[in-house]
């Protein structure tokens, strides 16, 4: 309250008085500032020794040799770090047992020694194909008909960018990249005038969501406190840790280099850091595009309060900062800045097996509202019921390429899945469930997914499940996104055209995605799940007769660490999915 | 209102309101020093007018009896009472809210110095609802080199705070950590009321009496905490207002004995009293004629979950004819409510799935009845507070008379166990004998459960 207003007392009963309900900004905007005033005082006063009464009051050491105390904590000691190694050892036995759904049918068909044999051959194949696969970025996309080093080198010719295609002149790209002495990226066009200059991307092998921590180790630390170091190689661990902590507030000194510290931020939003508001400096907001500095200021304490929603925070701050920022979409910027038609943007197949009718249109809607992807939506419909105008009522949801194919009721659902994945036509296929909820983000996610990844095959766990008989939405696991994983869901599952036919699915009524799954991996051919949101699956509840609860569902109650009332897409991100 | 949000209270930036309540300052004391003059005098620099609050000092039985200084320019009154307990704050507390007149009490102690803005900023809050109990910060300070005069001018230009940037200042450690894990208490735990201290705190008068007032226990570290509970159970609001700042006079000094031995002394009691996971740490017994509290009231759907009197117990499960309430039941069901602090869950049984177990949090029907007293209270906490499924199985709820369970487990991945017992029925294993199988069998799945046991 300020000392201009006039005194309260005067004016009480006479006529109302107007004071202002909100006294300072610090109860309202809520920035979480510990304690607003002590923190003035604690950020003067860092040497402050604690005081006596504070430490702890240890026994002289002979009373502790004498009294065994010492001994009892080393041998508890010694107790916990055997018992963590066995945990160790046992996760990573489980872990590579799980990733085995072989070797149990193996061991049941009775070669035991065979069936280890196999699995240690098939883990070293593997894994032989991890390492080769992994670096290679985004083979789909025509940028990268350049081999993988000229996407990360700064002096590449951006001639042969794209390739001319029917002889269109206006689709070639006459320039140059050149470094910057400041670490920038500068565009020459043939003629040599500099056209822009950039900053270049950012290299997702090593700042990628890959294994992003889910809960927070630590609590907010601040930006400048991980930029500390002047040494390259402590400062990137420091980076590389930062994503533990709750969150990193976004504060930076004015004499800081600009561009080191926007470079930073992009590394670390890409990584997966939750950004959140503080103070940045005008040059350093210059060099970001505003969207991400947009992300970042709006960020509050309450948007990384709770694991799910710094999650999601997490969530859009990377995928802010991987579109513009990945090899892909610099090179689509650099297009863009000279004038090209560089198509920098994803062409992905949906195959949409279904044999219900009232979903399948709602289902083409979902794929018509994918963002920045090249859709080719190609459905098949294999039930018996189907209404005549129904690839009328699929042209008017889906504008865009769309294939139908009717297809025999007698056919599986592996030998439907085998028809339209022939007719698909883009390098890319995604399997789309017709009854499930996806946000206009998923496919863009899942081909993000599979470039920093490297992963020849991806997917999303079905984190967040919609079960009709009691309208709740559960979310399931609160770890285990951003990994090597094969528990993932199979309406979500993306994957090379080529590998696709090779592999092709298995010819039967059920199980089709599990087994396409377990194939891939007998190739080497490993799976990665990116994160849950984006995704809700449906369990139906009508199928279940009168009885409005089915045993099964107990499965997923308790297995859920979240739950929703009714049909949650908020909860799931999925914003633009409509209910039916 | 859902949970604790209190940011869905705040009104619009530009908002303006007129104060109107009476407000009543209760501060109990016992020989005060000159801290409680000085505190006395700042309060005349409130912005709140000064008709439309009264100072109510409790005086616990001191020697000589507390005085006030003179022309003090609003209502101050002295209630005395007679020493009977050895710790009587929360005595105290409650003699002085008896002879308060005021719609809205704020407890104050006699050595804290509140800011100008204070009591403004608390009685603004009730302006939004009455459920509220808005809380503020107290900094311990060495105030000995200052005159009465000279705090009184810090206090009136609201230089408290410049005035002490740079010297040692304490704040309470233990709630700023609390804070931080709630987003300064709008995210709702089950355990929010534990920053609750006596010396920063207003509630309605009504609310007040409605809980039943502070606990006069005579042990120190309790009472306040404990007040906190049943408020917090009563559905109330607790806010955080970083605005409402205090100046305790005098750093903290309490040598780590001394904590030792209040926290020895009190230990009894706030298990008695306090059924939470944290607070209660095993069996709880009677302290003296103290009774225990329990966790859950279990009752049959018949009778109504909302009880006319106030009830301290944490949650109420209303457990359907021929299903048994289990402790192991009590324990999983807390431990749910810790996790996901929801005001209802519910459970579902396989043997009558239209009939499920409810327990519901005391506080979320009792927020139920403040806010929408013409409706389901059940119905009305899950609203507010969220509701949480499970089945009933897994939580140890079992049907009195002994029936048999099907055994299907659902969509389990992990049983590999049984899927090579069962596979090894025929295959390639079908040369082997049937005790063979069964020892290889046996012996893969005892293997794989040493190592889930091992992985923990």
């Amino acid at each position: 309250m300020t000392s201009a207003e006039p005194s309260p007392n005067d004016a009480v009963e006479s006529e109302p008085l107007g004071v202002p309900w909100h006294l300072s900004e610090r109860t309202t905007t809520g920035l979480g500032v510990r304690g607003a005033v002590a923190r003035t005082v604690r950020d003067d006063d860092v040497s402050r020794p604690a005081a006596p009464d504070e430490l702890p009051v240890l026994a002289p050491l002979w009373w502790r040799l004498v009294s065994g105390q010492s001994v009892a904590w080393r041998i508890r000691r010694l107790g916990n770090l055997l018992r963590r190694q066995r945990r160790r050892f046992a996760r990573a036995v489980l872990r590579w047992v799980g990733r085995q759904p072989e070797i149990r049918r193996t061991l049941a068909s009775g070669h035991l020694v065979s069936a280890v044999r196999e699995g240690w051959q098939r883990r070293r194949r593997s894994r032989a194909a991890k390492e080769q696969t992994r670096p290679v970025i985004c083979t789909d996309i025509d940028v990268h008909a350049l081999p993988e080093s000229h996407l990360l080198r700064r002096d590449v010719d951006l001639r042969p960018i794209s390739p001319p295609s029917a002889g269109d002149a206006a689709s070639r790209v006459d320039g140059r990249l050149e470094p910057c002495p400041d670490g920038r990226v500068r565009c020459v066009s043939a003629a040599g005038a500099v056209v822009a200059e950039l900053i270049g991307p950012v290299d997702v092998r090593h700042w990628s969501p890959v294994g992003f921590p889910q809960r927070a180790a630590v609590e907010t630390i601040r930006l400048d406190a991980v930029l500390e170091s002047s040494d390259a190689a402590i400062r990137r661990k420091q980076m590389a840790g930062a994503r533990r902590a709750r969150s990193v507030t976004c504060h930076a000194a004015s004499d800081e280099p600009g561009l080191s510290v926007a470079r930073a931020i992009l590394e670390l939003a890409a990584n997966g850091t939750p950004l959140t508001a503080g103070r940045l400096p005008e040059a350093v907001r210059r060099e970001l595009p505003s969207e991400l500095i947009e992300l970042v200021d709006s960020a509050q304490r309450a948007d990384v309060a709770t694991a799910w929603a710094r999650e999601l925070h997490s969530i859009r701050l990377r995928r802010e900062a991987l579109t513009r920022f990945s090899a892909r979409g610099r090179w689509s910027h650099i297009g863009s800045v000279l004038g090209s038609e560089v198509r920098c943007v994803p062409a992905v197949s949906v195959l949409l097996p279904s044999n219900r009718p009232d979903d399948v249109v709602e289902a083409a809607r979902q794929v018509a509202s994918q963002a920045h992807v090249d859709v080719q939506l190609v459905v098949g419909l294999h039930g018996s019921h189907m209404p005549p105008d129904l690839p009328a009522q699929l042209d008017a949801a889906f504008p865009g390429d769309l294939v139908v194919e009717r297809l025999p009721d007698s056919m599986n659902l592996g030998q439907v899945l085998n028809v339209l994945a022939e007719r698909a036509d883009r390098p890319l296929v995604a399997k789309w469930d017709d009854d499930d909820w996806y946000a206009p983000y998923h496919l863009a996610d899942m081909v993000l997914a599979r470039e920093y990844s490297g992963a020849p095959l991806v997917g999303k766990a079905a984190e967040f499940v919609y079960l009709e008989a009691l309208d709740v939405t559960v979310r399931r696991f609160a770890t285990g996104s951003e990994r090597w994983s094969t528990t993932v869901a199979g309406g979500t599952l993306l994957l090379s055209t080529a590998d696709l036919r090779r592999v092709r699915w298995d010819e039967v009524p059920r199980q089709v995605d599990r087994r396409l799954i377990d194939a891939m991996a007998h190739e080497g051919l490993q799976c990665y799940r990116t994160h849950g949101f984006g995704y809700v699956l449906r369990r139906r509840g009508h199928e279940l007769g009168e009885h409005t609860w089915h045993v099964d569902d107990a499965y997923f109650l308790r297995h859920s660490v979240d739950q929703r009332p009714g049909l949650d897409l908020e909860f799931a991100d999925v914003r633009c999915g409509s209910a039916s | 209102m859902k949970g604790n949000d209190w940011s869905q209270l705040l009104p619009p930036a530009d908002e303006r309101w007129t104060p109107h309540r009476l407000v009543s300052i209760c501060i109990p004391t016992r020989n005060p020093g000159p801290g409680l003059r000085r505190t006395l005098l700042a309060l005349a620099a409130q912005s709140y007018p000064h008709r439309l609050f009264e100072v109510v000092i409790a005086d616990d039985g001191s020697v000589p009896s507390v005085t006030i200084p003179p022309s003090l320019p609003y209502e101050c009154r002295v209630v005395r009472q007679e020493q009977t307990l050895a710790f009587g704050a929360g005595q105290a507390r409650n003699t002085a809210a008896r002879a308060a007149g005021g719609e809205i009490l704020i407890f104050l102690d006699g050595d804290v110095i509140p800011e100008r803005q204070v009591v403004s900023a608390y009685a603004r809050w009730f302006e939004r609802s009455d459920l509220v109990v808005p809380m503020g910060l107290c900094n311990f300070v060495d105030t000995d080199d200052l005159a009465d005069d000279q705090i009184v001018r810090l206090v009136a230009d609201g230089a408290m705070a410049e005035h002490f940037a740079g010297s040692e200042v304490d704040d309470q450690a233990y709630r700023e950590t609390t804070f931080q894990r709630t987003n300064d208490l709008r995210v709702e735990a089950i355990d929010a009321f534990r920053i609750t201290i006596g010396a920063t705190l207003a509630v309605t008068s009504a609310q007040f009496a409605e809980v039943g007032g502070f606990r006069e226990l005579g042990v120190r570290g309790v009472e306040d905490t404990e007040f906190g509970y049943r408020l917090h159970t009563n559905g109330a609001i607790l806010v955080l207002d970083r605005d409402a700042i205090h100046w305790h006079q005098g750093r903290r000094n309490l040598t780590s004995e001394r904590r030792a031995e209040i926290e020895r002394i009190r230990r009894p009691y706030v298990e008695a009293l306090i059924p939470l996971p944290g607070f209660r740490r095993s069996d709880a017994f009677p302290v003296g004629d103290i009774d225990v509290v329990p966790a859950f009231r279990v009752i049959t759907p018949e009778e109504p979950v909302l009880t006319d009197e106030f009830d301290p117990s944490f949650a109420t499960a209303v457990v359907p004819v021929g299903l048994e309430w289990t402790p192991q039941a009590e324990r999983a069901v807390r431990t749910i409510f810790r996790e996901h602090p929801v005001g209802v869950v519910r459970a579902l049984c396989a043997s009558d799935p239209a009939v499920p177990v409810v327990v519901v949090r005391n506080r979320a029907v009792r927020r139920a009845r403040h806010v929408r007293p013409d409706e389901d209270p059940i119905t009305v906490a899950s609203e507010l507070f969220g509701s949480w499924w499970v089945d009933a199985e897994s939580l140890g709820i079992v049907p009195v008379a002994p029936e048999t369970v099907t055994e299907d487990a659902g969509p389990h991945e992990g049983s590999s166990a049984h899927d090579m017992a069962s596979a090894s029925n025929g295959g390639r294993w079908g040369h082997l004998s049937a005790v063979t199988r069964r020892l290889i069998a046996n012996w893969a799945g005892a293997t794989l459960d040493v190592l889930r046991r091992w992985a923990g």
